[in-house]
């Protein structure tokens, strides 16, 4: 059954960094657990970013085959884990881009998370106005997608984008305001034609 | 034409599109969630783990075509496509099995083999003891690696040997840190899986090693452990398998050791020594090795580099020079000196386990000579003096030296010599 999770985004996953000490050994243990801390946010950030769910599972496999790969060259001493696994993230998908020279227009509606707090009716009109949010920002410019997707796709706080970006905070809390202003004409501007 | 009417339903359009807030906004972005498939979810997680836990393998490209070979392009196939390959695909392993089969049964020959023995099984006692293989008549010698008696090969036994060790250590951090690859038994008795490892670490209060004055520096010996627990049977001391080896810095020489004096906390010779057992000495892929019995005992190796001392008197210091390279043996008889010199320098315990085995590397180098011992005149040689302690008397253990990895290799008592030689010379690299 299609339906959605009217659950709010909690805010931030400001302590859900696992603790990565310098020089730690990627032991099967270690690695399920970031498995299972980051899948959800890690495939959710792609699906804001690419066409299909078949793109989606690529990618997010691709960014934890690099964490195997590429965990001895992780430096807790420079910033948070997740910083450096989204860094993994955006770069597979920039290269993803490069590849395919396309950007994606299609919307991941057959995915939405099941809500059953939600009945059938609303479920309908909730996918459709979640649709038409994808094509939506799949039309606004590279950064803004990129900031939303980060945002509400990898539920990463504005200090944490900011560190992924290499942005102040409150520079970041300006651009994804202007995104989401953005995101909201072309909501409105549909509603009125 | 009534102008009027249009101009008001454009009016009514309009009124209709009310402003989305932006929180509002927020509010719909942030409830949009999406959710992978779980099958793609735990097919992925698995064969990532499984790759972990096999670092040999070669590292896959970042393609998405090379990303896990095998997914991507079977998942994009359709469901009757795949049930269809899957039902191909195992109708085939069904036809290779019967006809692997059905060969082995034609040509089988129940009494020649060269590679198995065919009254070692697990826990029994063989009535030919390995040094008689080879020789006419009697039973052919397990080759290394091969699992004779258990279920799994010895490659199937080294898989699961490697994939528990990656919850302990990491393999290669820990060749790092000891200096040597670690080593995995290809063979284990059935029902003895690992249920421990550990790395010993040099110790951070290691002595100070010794001068030229003293005696060869002897380096801080650095290696790990290894458990082997019976979990088909009692999960006792009496049915564990340890493992333990360490880089040392000097080449044992064999002939010295002849004697082996029970009771770990007294001195080889002297008083307090109870009694002595003389090891059996075998060969372990083409060295030496000593048979120890008891949970017990200590016993002295020379080393290559000697060390002369000339003695004086009694209660007279010994002045004492290394001489590289000199293979000696040591009578056991001239380390009351050894032993009083031991007491003097300290020694070095890479302590393993709490409730396992400790054994500790003493270096014995003619020291300081206390007052009123009885002191032969004459050359004295270096060596080390290996400590056993075990909970368990009913053990048995192997110890020996190849190349610069000195092993000791328990079993309890109920293995038959052969099987502990077996585990032996199936050690490999962890790799």
């Amino acid at each position: 059954m299609i339906s959605f999770n009217t659950n709010l985004l909690s805010n931030t996953n400001e302590n859900t960094n696992p603790l990565i000490e310098p020089g730690a050994t990627l032991t099967p243990a270690l690695f399920e657990s970031i498995y299972e801390t980051f899948f959800d946010r890690v495939y959710n950030y792609f699906s804001y970013r690419v066409a299909s769910r078949e793109e989606a599972e690529d990618l997010t496999a691709q960014v934890f085959e690099q964490i195997i790969n590429r965990f001895r060259q992780y430096d807790p001493a420079k910033g948070q884990f997740q910083n450096w696994l989204f860094g993994i993230a955006r770069n597979a998908l920039a290269s993803q881009f490069r590849s395919k020279k396309r950007h994606p227009q299609a919307a991941l509606d057959e995915s939405f998370e099941e809500d059953t707090a939600v009945g059938p009716a609303q479920q309908i009109l909730q996918l459709e106005e979640h649709s038409r949010l994808l094509v939506y920002i799949n039309k606004l410019p590279e950064r803004d997608r990129d900031l939303i997707a980060l945002r509400y796709g990898a539920e990463m706080s504005q200090r944490q984008i900011g560190e992924v970006l290499k942005m102040k905070e409150s520079a970041v809390a300006v651009a994804l305001g202007r995104a989401v202003q953005r995101l909201r004409r072309h909501f409105e501007k549909d509603e009125i034609t | 034409m009534n102008f009027w009417n249009k101009s008001k339903s454009q009016t009514n359009t309009k009124a209709k599109a009310a402003p989305v807030k932006p929180e509002d906004l927020e509010q719909k972005l942030a409830s949009m969630r999406f959710q992978a498939r779980p099958d793609f979810r735990e097919d992925l997680k698995e064969r990532l783990l499984q790759r972990l836990e096999e670092p040999a393998q070669p590292k896959v490209g970042v393609g998405r075509v090379n990303i896990l070979p095998g997914l991507t392009r079977y998942r994009h196939l359709p469901s009757r496509t795949r049930l269809a390959l899957g039902g191909i695909g195992l109708a085939a392993l069904l036809v290779v099995l019967f006809s692997v089969l059905s060969v082995g049964g034609l040509y089988r020959n129940p009494t020649a083999s060269a590679s198995v023995t065919p009254n070692v099984v697990a826990g029994a006692h063989p009535a030919v003891p390995p040094a008689a293989s080879g020789t006419p008549g009697a039973t052919p010698a397990p080759a290394s690696g091969t699992n004779p008696g258990t279920a799994a090969t010895g490659t199937e036994a080294t898989s699961t040997i490697l994939a528990a060790l990656h919850k302990f250590f990491d393999p290669a951090e820990t060749a790092r840190t000891a200096g040597f690859t670690v080593n995995i038994p290809g063979y284990l008795p059935e029902g003895y899986k690992l249920t421990y490892a550990a790395v010993a670490n040099p110790p951070a209060t290691r002595p100070a090693p010794a001068s030229a004055a003293n005696g060869p520096t002897l380096l801080t010996p650095a290696g790990y452990n290894l458990r082997f627990s019976d979990t088909t049977g009692q999960t006792t001391v009496a049915h564990q398998i340890e493992l333990a080896q360490w880089q040392v810095p000097f080449t044992l020489s064999t002939t010295g050791a002849t004697t082996v004096a029970q009771g770990a906390g007294t001195g080889v010779t002297g008083p307090n020594t109870a009694s002595y057992q003389s090891p059996q000495t075998i060969s372990i892929a083409g060295q030496p090795a000593f048979v120890i019995e008891g949970g017990q005992w200590q016993i002295q190796l020379a080393t290559a580099q000697a060390v002369t001392a000339t003695v004086a008197g009694p209660g007279q210091a010994v002045q004492s020079a290394p001489v590289a390279l000199n293979p000696v043996s040591v009578p056991i008889s001239s380390t009351t000196i050894i032993t009083s010199a031991v007491q003097a320098s300290g020694s070095v315990s890479p302590t393993l386990t709490v409730a396992g085995p400790v054994i500790s590397f003493t270096q014995v180098g003619a020291l300081n000579v206390t007052s009123g011992e009885a002191v032969p005149v004459g050359a004295v040689s270096g060596g080390i003096v290996v400590a056993f302690s075990a909970q368990d008397p009913q053990i048995r253990t192997l110890v020996w030296q190849q190349n610069a990895v000195f092993t000791v290799l328990t079993a309890p008592a109920t293995l038959s010599e052969v099987e502990l030689k077996q585990i032996a010379e199936s050690l490999k690299p962890a790799t």
